[in-house]
């Protein structure tokens, strides 16, 4: 489906390429919106968020990750479907937790009240990176951002010109050498309208395009992959890769040893399963591929099958 | 032959002499009273590291009062031992010692009971959580009352296969029955239901037939060093 190549993602995002933040208003007070009648050729902001009640470790009050709103498009356009995130800003040299399989940590929890009228998908996560601490000990984390995708469909009752609350009561974890949980109410009001006409390109538009180029997409067919059981293992090879990861998922089946065997330096990995009651294998997650002789980042897939368990 | 002094003053050396052999081989096997082989461990052939349903690595470590603990010494005793990963000041190890008395409650239902409870903390020199002090103070915040365990060179830590604070073992005979965290509930603002040491200990003492069994702990990442 052309909509899920990366290149249309990027055309589009290229082409609505404005990504207006919620301003962040550490102090709890929502800053005031910038007053926007039909299309204008100022950038629209959005109003602001209110974080309330963090509970963080930091003695001034300031979470170690501070959520923001961010809608994808500038403004959320009656009768479309849009992209809304959260997005962290991590202190540098700490991490957050993918929703995965890790060995410590915990993933953030988002509770999420809609406007009326606006409905939502599962809330995304853009792909982690693998953490190995001492100890063979294995997580996967963000590290300074951590962006929370939620599409949105815009219901044609919006009012253009009107705002509109999008609130999320969340609870997450930030770690370092020690973890610190946190949580919080993060609630903005968003404009409904037109996609303004004018796209200047802002921070947030920049972090914004990159989780969403790690969102796992289908694996499609053309790719090439080849995978194969050897008993509780699964071969996979790409020959046009020159290396692959394996992030497992919430409900993937216990790997054997996945610091091992669920990344390596080529076009090939080989899964190894643990022994278990389970007559099924369920390989559930996330498929990084980075391919040989391409410029540019790696690309990630959704990788789901059920492995024959023979002896 | 008939008694003679002679006989039983030329006799008396060596009697002596074979006391005396006889008590040294009694000292070389000290406690066991077994003059020729000392009686093995359970915990002889054990792997070196854990592995559910297997006898459990042996270990010496050195408590927060400078207590020895051998684990050897209490399976062969016949005590069931619980082992649980500890680390002051992880949000996890406070839902169970802090906001609840979760882990309190479950060591107290079987303070009565031939189990020894003890809690490590396998910090590295440096990293959170590490030090004698420190966790004294801990122990007596949370009022724990069973010995901590300071395992600074992980080398238990890792035998064990611990990842997270918590993290609870329950060796039974000598076997590793249960490898897992307390509750099912993996957040630190929530206490869950099932209580799953509880449950393995109750099985085992009462001599039940316990299915060995291994769940996927949560908690804060144990703090080795490499």
């Amino acid at each position: 489906m052309y909509r899920d190549t990366p290149w249309f993602k990027t055309a589009m995002a290229a082409a609505l390429g404005l990504l207006l933040p919620a301003c962040s208003s550490e102090t709890g007070a929502g800053n005031p919106p910038g007053e926007a009648s039909g299309p204008s050729r100022d950038p629209v902001v959005a109003s602001g968020d209110t974080a309330t009640a963090w509970f963080g470790a930091d003695s001034t009050g300031k979470p170690l990750a501070v959520p923001r709103w961010v809608v994808r498009s500038g403004s959320l356009v009656p009768g479309t479907t849009d992209t809304v995130a959260i997005v962290f800003a991590i202190e540098p040299g700490w991490h957050m937790y993918w929703r995965g399989r890790n060995d410590s940590g915990l993933y953030p929890d988002v509770r999420l009240t809609l406007p009326q009228g606006f409905e939502a998908g599962e809330i995304l996560w853009p792909a982690p990176h693998r953490k190995i601490s001492p100890g063979n000990i294995l997580d996967h984390v963000y590290t300074g951002h951590a962006v929370l995708v939620l599409p949105v469909r815009v219901p044609l009752s919006a009012a253009p010109g009107s705002r509109v609350t999008f609130e999320a009561s969340m609870d997450w974890m930030v770690c370092r050498g020690a973890c610190i949980p946190e949580s919080g109410t993060l609630s903005a009001a968003l404009p409904v309208g037109p996609a303004p006409e004018s796209h200047p390109s802002t921070p947030d538009a920049a972090v914004l395009t990159g989780a969403l180029a790690r969102l796992p997409r289908p694996l499609p067919s053309e790719l090439g992959l080849h995978m194969e059981w050897r008993d509780r293992v699964l071969d996979i090879r790409l020959d046009e890769a020159e290396a692959l990861a394996f992030y497992p998922g919430t409900a993937c089946s216990n790997l054997a040893d996945p610091i091992r065997d669920a990344a390596s330096e080529s076009g090939r990995l080989a899964l190894e399963f643990a022994k278990s009651k389970d007559p099924e294998i369920r390989v559930r997650g996330v498929l990084e591929v980075r391919f040989a002789g391409r410029i540019g980042p790696s690309r990630f897939y959704q990788l789901a099958l059920t492995g024959p368990a023979s002896g | 032959m008939r008694f003679s002094w002679k006989h039983a003053l030329l006799a008396a050396p060596l009697a002596v002499f074979l006391f005396a052999v006889g008590v040294r081989a009694g000292d070389d096997h000290a406690g066991h009273g077994h003059a020729e082989h000392a009686k093995a461990s359970l915990l002889a052939d054990a792997p070196e590291n854990a592995e559910i349903g297997k006898l459990a690595p042996d270990f010496v470590l050195t408590d927060t009062e400078g207590n020895e603990h051998h684990l050897a010494h209490y399976v062969d005793q016949g005590y069931t031992v619980v082992l649980e990963w500890f680390n002051p000041d992880c949000p996890f190890v406070k839902k169970h010692h802090l906001h609840n008395k979760s882990m309190a409650g479950t060591y107290q239902a079987f303070a009565d009971e031939k189990v020894v409870w003890l809690a490590v903390n396998s910090a590295a020199p440096g990293l959170q959580g590490y030090g004698v002090d420190y966790n004294k103070k801990a122990m007596k915040e949370y009022s724990i009352e069973y010995p901590m365990l300071l395992d600074e060179t992980g080398v238990v830590g890792k035998a064990y296969g611990a990842k997270t604070t918590p993290q609870i073992y329950v060796i039974h005979e000598g076997v590793l029955m249960f490898n897992g965290p307390l509750d099912e509930v993996a957040k630190p603002g929530k206490l869950g239901e099932k209580n799953y040491v509880k449950e393995v200990l109750e099985g085992c003492l009462a001599g039940k037939d316990v299915e060995p069994a291994q769940i996927k702990s949560y908690g804060c990442n144990v703090k080795y060093a490499s």
